[in-house]
């Protein structure tokens, strides 16, 4: 359904140094920055698939989503969505895509959103009754029956933002890009949008793609992520392989019987190491290969009560990888 | 083409939300334009001691000056610098996401703001028209009117291709606010929105008609006052036409080599 083949991206920005001297050189001369917002990136997404685009500031994640949706045009490679090239942006292409912008509103500022949707219907010449039944569907998920006549504008930020949910989804698109979708909203909102992503796939089965840099959007939606790093991606697999691509550890806690010390115990260097150790428990990372014995040196060492193993936090792991790879 | 209709509904509806700035725009716009004409003009003609000049009676001139920020705004569109702004903070995005036509879009929201234009100016007119009488070298006729609005709907294509294509040199400079605002200068100098084109020496006159400026003011308004013949008003719309073709080709060159250059910022 999504297709992209070794696609590259450069932008040119001007670099000016700070101060009003400088300013006043830039008048005359111009200093430019290549920026390689994308290395030779690849990517294939299936209908039905919700992939997490997730990346530090600045890695591609954003300039990506723009190339599949049309807007801007790479240096090289190919895309291939839907079986069309997005840059050429035909209106076949266009009827069947959604791109939903978190920092960006698409709606007119000084109409309700009851306005903007019959516009919506028109520009994508959705059938009177298909029409009908999306928007109540999905105004009734989001809850937001009561806002359709009030003025864009004059909406709070999550209203807002479900109100360009509904604009970007009445069409039923095949393929939907979320860009931060949840970027600024309160945990309830972020909340019932999550819930109203995963309900729309449920109902219509598309291709997402979402980038976001809250970890529980990823966790919650998508099983599938793809990590890029300074425009290049270094992991594309599932959501749970990423803990045994990266980490070489596991977690193990102990809860200690009568509230003993742990003062004086001490791991050997090969098993792992001690992350915390406190009157009646310790926690403890230890190697994956030794994970038995660093568990039977626990048990033998200390008077346990109870113990568990756990995988390292995911959203530990992710932005780890972000970070340093 | 249904989606037309409703953008041009919607456009209409946009200006409609805020009612005082539709207000204040409709009639501070014709009372400033006419205000300053009225002193300038009635001190003019008391000095020189005449009442007819250059074909404008005083009455005739004033409506002439009634008739100036509508018609001028009727074909030079809503704002300045939208789609430059657009292109700038990355708002065109959302045009190249929906299935319609850029230009298309664009065209009909300018539609909807002309039409908005031109029922003032039938307010405006009728008003002058009902307190001041018609001036004696004013000469309404179905003709006229017929030729007037055909003036008005080929000069307003090609108002618009040319703010387009300005607009669009926002693509490469980012800002091109001040370029804007020198082009409405040149219209309101050169175009007859200040002064007459019966005013000036007859050889700049002649220069003047070959250019596209004075097709947005002053020809419009003349041939709706009547003062235009029939030879002079054919010759005026072949020069438009040559205009806007010029400029149509211009803007989609524009646009293809300007797209490759748009990076979508603020998203």
């Amino acid at each position: 359904m999504i297709s992209v083949d070794k696609v590259c991206k450069t932008f040119r920005v001007h670099k000016k140094e700070p101060g009003l001297i400088n300013s006043i050189k830039s008048l005359f001369v111009r200093n430019w920055q290549e920026n390689k917002a994308l290395k030779e990136v690849s990517l294939q997404v299936n209908e039905g698939e919700i992939v997490g685009l997730v990346g530090a500031n600045g890695a591609g994640k954003t300039t990506l989503v723009k190339i599949l949706s049309g807007i801007i045009h790479p240096d090289s490679g190919s895309v291939d969505v839907l079986g069309f090239n997005p840059w050429h942006r035909k209106s076949a292409y266009r009827k069947q895509i959604a791109l939903v912008m978190g920092q960006k509103a698409q709606l007119w500022w000084d109409l309700p959103a009851a306005d903007c949707f019959l516009l919506l219907r028109e520009i994508y010449q959705i059938p009177q009754e298909q029409y009908n039944k999306n928007l109540s569907f999905l105004s009734e998920t989001l809850n937001v029956e009561k806002q359709m006549h009030v003025q864009i504008r004059r909406l709070s930020l999550g209203e807002r933002m479900k109100m360009e949910l509904i604009a970007t989804l009445l069409h039923n698109p095949r393929v939907v890009f979320f860009d931060e979708p949840t970027i600024g909203l309160d945990l309830t909102a972020q909340r019932a949008i999550r819930q109203f992503i995963l309900e729309y796939r449920q109902a219509h089965n598309p291709a997402m793609i979402i980038t976001s840099h809250y970890m529980e959007d990823i966790e919650k939606l998508c099983k599938r992520i793809v990590v890029l790093r300074n425009g290049a991606i270094v992991f594309d697999g599932k959501l749970n392989d990423i803990v045994h691509h990266f980490t070489t550890y596991k977690i193990v806690s102990a809860t200690l019987k009568e509230g003993k010390e742990v003062s004086e115990f001490t791991l050997p260097k090969e098993l792992g190491s001690i992350i915390k150790g406190e009157k009646g428990s310790v926690r403890i990372k230890a190697r994956r290969e030794s994970l038995a014995e660093a568990a039977s040196f626990l048990l033998n060492q200390l008077p346990v009560n109870d113990i568990t193993i756990q995988e390292e936090d995911i959203s530990t792991i992710i932005e780890k990888v972000i970070r340093e790879g | 083409m249904r989606w037309s209709v409703q953008v041009f509904s919607t456009e209409l509806r946009k200006i409609f939300a805020y009612r005082i700035d539709f207000w204040i725009q409709f009639v501070m716009s014709v009372l400033a334009n006419v205000g300053v004409a009225y002193f300038l003009w009635r001190a003019i003609f008391d000095y020189k001691g005449v009442e007819v000049m250059r074909g404008y009676t005083f009455t005739g001139l004033m409506l002439y000056y009634v008739m100036v920020p509508l018609v001028s705004r009727m074909i030079q569109g809503p704002g300045l610098g939208i789609v430059a702004h657009e292109i700038y903070d990355g708002s065109l995005t959302r045009y190249l996401i929906y299935p319609v036509s850029f230009f298309g879009f664009k065209y009909v929201q300018y539609a909807a703001n002309t039409f908005l234009f031109f029922v003032q100016l039938i307010i405006a007119s009728t008003i002058f028209l009902l307190l001041f009488g018609t001036p004696e070298d004013v000469q309404f006729q179905f003709s006229s009117m017929v030729m007037g609005f055909i003036a008005v709907f080929c000069a307003g294509f090609m108002a618009f291709t040319l703010s387009t294509v300005l607009e669009m040199t926002a693509f490469w400079a980012e800002k091109v606010w001040s370029l804007l605002v020198m082009m409405r200068f040149a219209v309101s100098l050169l175009g007859g929105g200040m002064i007459p084109l019966a005013f000036f020496p007859e050889k700049i006159q002649t220069v003047l008609t070959m250019l596209p400026f004075v097709y947005v003011t002053s020809f419009p308004i003349n041939t709706f006052l009547g003062k235009v013949s029939f030879n002079n008003w054919l010759q005026g719309i072949s020069i438009i036409m040559v205009w806007a073709g010029t400029f149509f080709l211009l803007s989609r060159l524009v646009w293809h080599r300007g797209k490759y250059q748009y990076t979508g910022v603020g998203i």
